[in-house]
């Protein structure tokens, strides 16, 4: 009987009594949260628009960052006003809530930790093009649990950050504006290579989209029945890859048919 | 108004009249181009409006309010003409003479030198005259339609005889954003590379910028030269010796809400004096206006452009103020304070047709539409649907014979609006 007393009002000295609750500072505390985050949420990504390519470089990824921040601040401001401000007390009630999380919400807890770390150790940022399991496109936000990604069908994919805990994650962009785009072109064996990759070379360097500081590469190899050309280069926007594939590849057929150079008809494999 | 009326101030004013021996043009090596820079102020007040532009607060509702509180009548077009000519661009003729003095004597060091220009300044027709000035032979570019197939007979008819002098006024009319257009050019590259005789070449500025980096031409010829960037100063001497071609009394160039001078007045000589006659005793004492200094920074020192916004700024009073502020001696004109000075704008929304077109456009220094169709992934129509539109914005312009260009007006914003968006833009300028 006196054990379960002295438990009950060991637990109760936790908290803070009730009637010194100060619950509308709780709920300022947490409206204002919700209202930054919404804020933040709406914002930067407005703000990341209407700036040039480079800026929206920069801005976007301050994103999850800023998120964090305000949490962390309300959690901050929330502690003492539900815990009684002792050492003890802090210890008890984060041992209790970390068996909590460790039974109820392992996943989610997993993958906010994930997302804590992924903002430090930076594996995708918004804007960079990543491939993570199947899934290929833009990332559009990165949020405490998951990232959002739009691929080039424009479908949003919802990834958990715990991903990358045991999968590999492909950036293609690294945090910069540039990213490789490839054309390939499949031609029958019989013409002047150098003649083709000069030509091919050229169709890079005179697109509108291509940065022309970075540099162009033609690649060449001899396949049984065929020659594979790829032709490497870099947009001026990563946003751009696949309408700077299109053009290269459709300038790139019309030059090679001005040759007189014909794509292979049957591909061996 | 009032206070346009110049006063007889105790206090001394910064006053400054340009140093007339300081030539008006003159070529430097490329290198050594330096932009004119805005006052602080016009850099705060840019500032300013970008962060609003940025916040989609539109421009456009003051250039409204402030036309309608416009105070300054546009001025009838002959007097205009009279007062901001055409310039002729046979005045670069000396200092083309001065820098290719050696070249001329047939100097080996200055073989293929190249003259690089900002589009507008009317290098193309400098060049042409000065050719004919001193018996060069001229090199006309093969037309579009030919560069694109290989020119091979234009190429075949280039001169062998290494004693003839040769005159390109525009390297930019030699080549075209095309995998073929690039091939052609890199033809006649070699042709130079290998033929003795001596070859003077101009260029547009981006098209230098993107040969440099496409084709490193800046490797290839060894000396760029370029026309030193109009400052204040001497934009003060060159709009006061267009002015001066007409029967009118002295001009003078005021703003009319600070009464500043724009141009100062000249320095009048007294038929019985031998010293000009005091600025304060004519005129009262008087303050230099900022507006060159600010219009020589936002045109990048480039005369067509500079010469464009100065037209638009020139502006009459009512006959009734003009007898209020009326001067000694003088005859005013005014100018339009700086921030009241409105160009072609572009929205935000701009998507890639209007950037391409742009870029295209000044790449190859004004193109017909049927071209950029060509070196577009853009139809027909959507290449034209671009082009009105931004016609209508006042940022292209086309002439008699549909060659588009980028407005001199809309040069600075435009050029702007494609370095944030990371392409690659005109060197220098």
């Amino acid at each position: 009987m006196n054990d379960t007393t002295m438990d009950e009002s060991s637990i109760s000295r936790l908290f803070q009594n009730l009637g010194e609750l100060q619950v509308l500072q709780i709920l300022v505390v947490i409206v204002l949260a919700w209202l930054s985050i919404m804020a933040i949420d709406r914002l930067i990504p407005w703000l990341s628009n209407r700036l040039s390519g480079r800026s929206r470089l920069y801005l976007m990824p301050s994103l999850p960052a800023l998120r964090l921040l305000v949490v962390v601040l309300a959690a901050g401001f929330l502690l003492p006003l539900l815990i009684k401000p002792t050492l003890q007390n802090f210890v008890a009630i984060l041992g209790v809530i970390g068996v909590a999380i460790g039974f109820a919400f392992k996943d989610y807890v997993s993958s906010v930790i994930a997302g804590v770390l992924s903002i430090y150790e930076r594996p995708y940022r918004p804007g960079d093009w990543v491939k993570i399991d199947d899934a290929y496109g833009e990332v559009r936000s990165v949020s405490l649990r998951a990232l959002r990604i739009v691929t080039p069908d424009d479908t949003v994919v919802t990834i958990p950050h715990s991903k990358i805990w045991d999968t590999a994650v492909y950036n293609d962009t690294d945090g910069q504006r540039y990213l490789q785009c490839v054309a390939e072109f499949f031609l029958e064996p019989e013409h002047d290579a150098k003649e083709v990759r000069q030509v091919l070379h050229d169709v890079a360097l005179t697109s509108p989209y291509v940065h022309i500081f970075h540099p162009i590469a033609v690649i060449v190899a001899e396949q049984p029945g065929y020659t594979r050309y790829r032709l490497k280069a870099y947009p001026i926007d990563s946003r751009d890859q696949f309408l700077f594939i299109s053009d290269m590849t459709v300038r790139g057929k019309a030059a090679l048919s001005r040759l007189g150079v014909r794509p292979a008809r049957f591909i061996v494999h | 108004m009032g206070e346009g009326q110049p006063t007889t101030r105790k206090t001394r004013v910064q006053k400054s009249r340009p140093d007339e021996r300081k030539p008006l043009w003159r070529y430097i090596p490329v290198q050594q181009f330096t932009r004119p820079r805005p006052s602080a102020r016009e850099t705060a007040r840019k500032g300013f409006l970008g962060l609003r532009r940025c916040l989609g607060r539109s421009t456009e509702a003051t250039e409204s309010a402030v036309l309608i509180k416009e105070e300054l009548q546009s001025l009838p077009d002959s007097l205009r003409d009279q007062i901001a000519p055409i310039p002729d661009w046979t005045t670069l003729q000396g200092a083309l003479d001065e820098t290719f003095r050696d070249w001329l004597a047939g100097s080996a060091l200055q073989r293929l030198p190249v003259v690089i220009a900002m589009p507008g300044s009317g290098q193309d027709e400098a060049l042409s005259q000065w050719a004919g000035t001193h018996d060069l032979v001229l090199l006309h570019p093969p037309p579009p339609e030919q560069i694109l197939a290989g020119a091979s007979d234009w190429l075949s008819a280039l001169p062998q005889d290494p004693a003839t002098r040769l005159v390109m006024p525009s390297l930019a009319r030699c080549y075209l954003r095309h995998a073929d257009g690039l091939r052609f050019l890199r033809q006649f590259l070699d042709w130079l590379a290998n033929w003795p005789g001596r070859c003077l070449l101009g260029c547009s500025s981006w098209a230098w910028a993107y040969l440099s980096a496409a084709l490193h031409i800046d490797r290839f010829f060894t000396t760029a030269w370029t026309l030193e960037a109009l400052d204040a100063e001497r934009l003060q001497i060159w709009f006061a010796q267009l002015a001066s071609g007409h029967d009118l009394q002295p001009l003078v160039f005021r703003e009319p809400d600070s009464g500043h001078f724009v141009i100062p007045p000249p320095a009048l000589k007294d038929e019985n004096e031998e010293e000009p006659s005091s600025d304060d005793e004519l005129w009262g004492d008087w303050k230099q206006s900022s507006f060159l200094t600010e219009l020589a920074a936002h045109s990048l020192g480039n005369p067509g452009v500079a010469w464009a916004i100065w037209r638009i700024s020139l502006g009459q009073l009512s006959a009734e103020e003009t007898e209020k502020h009326a001067l000694r001696e003088v005859e005013t004109v005014w100018v339009k304070p700086w921030r009241r000075i409105y160009w072609p704008t572009l929205p935000n929304t701009l998507g890639h047709s209007e950037f391409f077109v742009l870029h295209t456009l000044l790449l190859h220094d004004g193109l017909a539409a049927s071209l950029l169709c060509l070196l577009l992934p853009l139809s027909a129509f959507e290449v034209r649907r671009t082009l009105s539109a931004l016609a209508n914005l006042r940022v292209l312009e086309v002439s008699q014979d549909d060659i588009w260009r980028v407005s001199p007006l809309a040069y600075h914003t435009v050029r702007e609006a494609l370095a944030d968006e990371g392409f690659l833009v005109g060197e220098p300028g």
